[in-house]
């Protein structure tokens, strides 16, 4: 067979229809090949894809604290996926492995404690690679290729007991994925990092005081063009959402629907943000789903 | 000259077909050329680059398409999907691509996905060599290169 094709089909239209396992093993087809499959503009379109069609291979990334340190999980999930968590965890997750590229940060410095995913968005996650007294290393990540973007040095160092906030999302005016965190006691100053720029910059600081005291590092959660946090008013001790436009890169207020008393925590939940209910005698669950317009 | 409610279309290789509208305009690229051009409604419509055998192909496809999509009784959808598979089947590699370049060109979507997800079941699980083969790709990698890219696991499986 020696028919000429087209490369730019092979891309838009066929490659995108691929498994990601099957991606994978084109990496080494040619130079040309292997860059496309880098590209974070074909990752977002194979991952809309995706998304959208009835017979996607689901895998889910966990992450979790395991003995002190933290690690990465990928487990795969078929349309029968058993709820044992045992079962799961001890059959068909697979623990990820730090890639290699990124080992030397690990052995450069000893207050390292694990990795941690930071947000996902469009196919690519944003992992971190943690330290006690500092969100040192971050990093993106196409978790199919490893293929990861500027370790570029977070610009300042914390004491001991500083709390963290992250977010990771797209500026779909800019074209740029940015991850913002929000560090501090409470987290207040705000620092983002663009990948288009490959640089930190900081912005104004965060009018909302966020959780003070936890150890925690907090992921917010990206849906239309803003990162959201569960934040909580120290004054009224009420619990609303803090939301960061990407593209204004502004702070704005949303308010949380109407609870019943008892203790509130927060979690992500598959790219929307859900805010669990626990009180004494019922544990209760309600969703809020944020408008993507 | 076509009669009305028909188009002339001819291929690269000089062959004209005479179509019904509604079959010819399941291309978009032809339904744009005779929206803005009566003239194309009323004289010949150049194929260009694609030749009598895989424009016959074409309007094959379209005809049975255009049908259906006007009387659902008589083509049901799974009598369009059995075509499909038919069609796509028959089809040797070059026609392969030839169809999916023209139906690219041409802007005949639903063939086009149709062959995308040929050409994409049919590469699924090769080695890169044989894809290598399949799309006439130079490898251009050195020994090394390549032994490098092999040590790399994806990660996450």
């Amino acid at each position: 067979m020696s028919a000429y094709f087209p490369e730019a089909l092979i891309f838009t239209e066929i490659l995108i229809r691929l498994p990601l396992k099957s991606l994978a093993q084109f990496w080494c087809v040619s130079k040309s090949w292997k860059a496309q499959i880098d590209n974070p503009k074909f990752v977002r379109m194979h991952y809309d894809r995706t998304k959208n069609s009835d017979s996607a291979e689901v895998r889910i990334l966990v992450g979790g604290s395991h003995y002190g340190s933290y690690k990465l999980y990928s487990i795969e999930v078929h349309d029968s996926l058993s709820l044992d968590l045992d079962e799961v965890c001890s059959k068909r997750a697979k623990e990820i492995e730090i890639p290699d590229k990124l080992s030397h940060i690990v052995y450069d410095h000893d207050d390292y404690h694990g990795c941690q995913i930071l947000g996902s968005c469009n196919g690519l996650i944003c992992l971190g690679l943690l330290l006690r007294t500092a969100p040192l290393a971050l990093t993106y990540m196409n978790p199919l290729t490893q293929k990861q973007w500027a370790l570029l040095k977070f610009p300042r160092r914390y004491s001991e007991g500083t709390c963290y906030e992250y977010g990771f999302g797209h500026n779909e005016v800019t074209d740029d994925y940015m991850l913002i965190v929000l560090a501090g006691n409470p987290p207040t100053t705000v620092t983002i990092y663009s990948l288009k720029s490959d640089s930190w910059k900081r912005v104004l600081d965060s009018p909302f005081q966020g959780m003070k005291g936890t150890i925690e590092q907090r992921i917010g959660v990206f849906a239309g063009k803003a990162l959201h946090w569960v934040m909580r008013d120290w004054e009224t001790m009420a619990n609303f959402i803090a939301a960061f436009d990407l593209q204004t890169e502004k702070f704005y207020p949303i308010a949380l629907p109407e609870y019943p008393s008892g203790s509130i925590f927060w979690r992500i939940s598959l790219g929307n943000l859900e805010v669990v209910f626990l009180s004494s005698s019922i544990v209760g669950l309600k969703l809020l789903w944020l408008s993507c317009g | 000259m076509a009669s009305k409610g028909n188009l002339t279309l001819k291929s690269c290789n000089g062959k004209e077909f005479i179509v019904e509208e509604k079959v010819a305009v399941m291309s978009t690229t032809i339904k744009n050329m005779v929206d803005v051009d009566d003239s194309f409604a009323q004289g010949v419509i150049p194929i260009i680059g694609v030749d009598g055998k895989i424009l016959a192909k074409l309007i094959e496809y379209c005809k049975e398409h255009a049908e259906a999509d006007e009387d659902e009784e008589v083509k049901s959808e799974e009598y369009l999907k059995k075509f499909d598979e038919k069609f796509v089947d028959e089809l040797n590699l070059n026609d392969l691509y030839d169809l999916l370049k023209a139906s690219n060109y041409l802007e005949i979507t639903k063939l086009l996905n149709l062959l995308c997800q040929k050409v994409a079941s049919m590469i699924k699980g090769k080695k890169p060599e044989e894809i290598r083969r399949i799309f006439n790709i130079k490898n251009d990698f050195t020994p090394e290169e390549e032994e490098e890219i092999n040590r790399q696991n994806p990660w996450a499986f």
